[in-house]
């Protein structure tokens, strides 16, 4: 149910620095995931990934990190509800 | 109790390192070697020589700006910042167009051209960086104007 997650990468800085360990809420069918919750997902040639959601549009999820280099949905599209495997709670 | 697994919050790879300068530098080359071509005098083996590696110097350092501005444009550059830009599209094109025109020809004319795109590209970037710019001449020749960031 619960998963702690330690972040690689400066995609989220300032909300995230590299390092930063977070513990995170495993999503289920009835999981309300909003605008700004940040999310832990898969993407096939990525791996895990962690970004913050910033639309949503008919059941799909546009993440995007801080940076504008980072890779995100700008790059590989919108995400699925079935593609989201976490979501943040808090910072450790 | 936790296990602690790595979650990716990555850039494109290298982390965030683009830079137009490799790009700015190689128009300057192109300008250079066009000049040396321009310069150089003689019928022997020596000016033969010269002249093949100026033009094989010229080509590679054309397809270095395609490839440098194709990059940033394509890895770095978002919708958000086009929406903001909307000219860097033809910017880029018209970089890509110089460039295979300074293959093609050994135009001076040309070259500048493509250095002036190249830096109007440079200034976007910069810009969408946050970072402000000024122009100065290359401290060398062909000592042409380039848009360097304010660092």
């Amino acid at each position: 149910m619960f998963k702690l997650f330690k972040i690689s990468g400066d995609s989220l800085y300032p909300f995230y620095k590299n390092g930063q360990r977070v513990l995170c809420l495993k999503i289920f069918p009835k999981t309300n995931i909003s605008v700004d919750d940040t999310v832990v997902f898969k993407k096939d040639s990525y791996g895990m990934m962690i970004k913050r959601v910033k639309k949503i549009r008919d059941g799909t999820y546009f993440v995007e990190g801080t940076s504008p280099d980072s890779i995100d949905s700008r790059n590989f599209g919108v995400l699925d509800f079935k593609e989201i495997h976490y979501k943040v709670l808090f910072k450790i | 109790m936790f296990k602690l697994d790595e979650v990716k919050a990555h850039c494109d790879v290298p982390c965030g390192i683009y830079d137009p300068i490799v790009a700015q530098i190689a128009a300057l080359s192109v300008i250079r070697m066009i000049d040396l071509m321009n310069a150089a005098e003689g019928t022997g083996t020596k000016y033969h020589n010269d002249m093949a590696r100026y033009v094989a110097v010229k080509e590679a350092e054309a397809i270095k700006c395609k490839e440098e501005i194709r990059i940033i444009w394509g890895d770095f550059i978002k919708p958000p910042q086009i929406a903001e830009n909307p000219e860097i599209h033809t910017i880029v094109h018209n970089i890509m167009m110089l460039g295979g025109a300074a293959k093609q020809h050994a135009s001076r004319d040309k070259a500048m051209e493509l250095l002036a795109e190249i830096n109007k590209f440079a200034e976007i970037f910069w810009k969408i960086k946050g970072v402000k710019t000024k122009v100065a001449k290359s401290p060398y020749a062909p000592n042409e104007d380039v848009v360097y960031p304010l660092l």
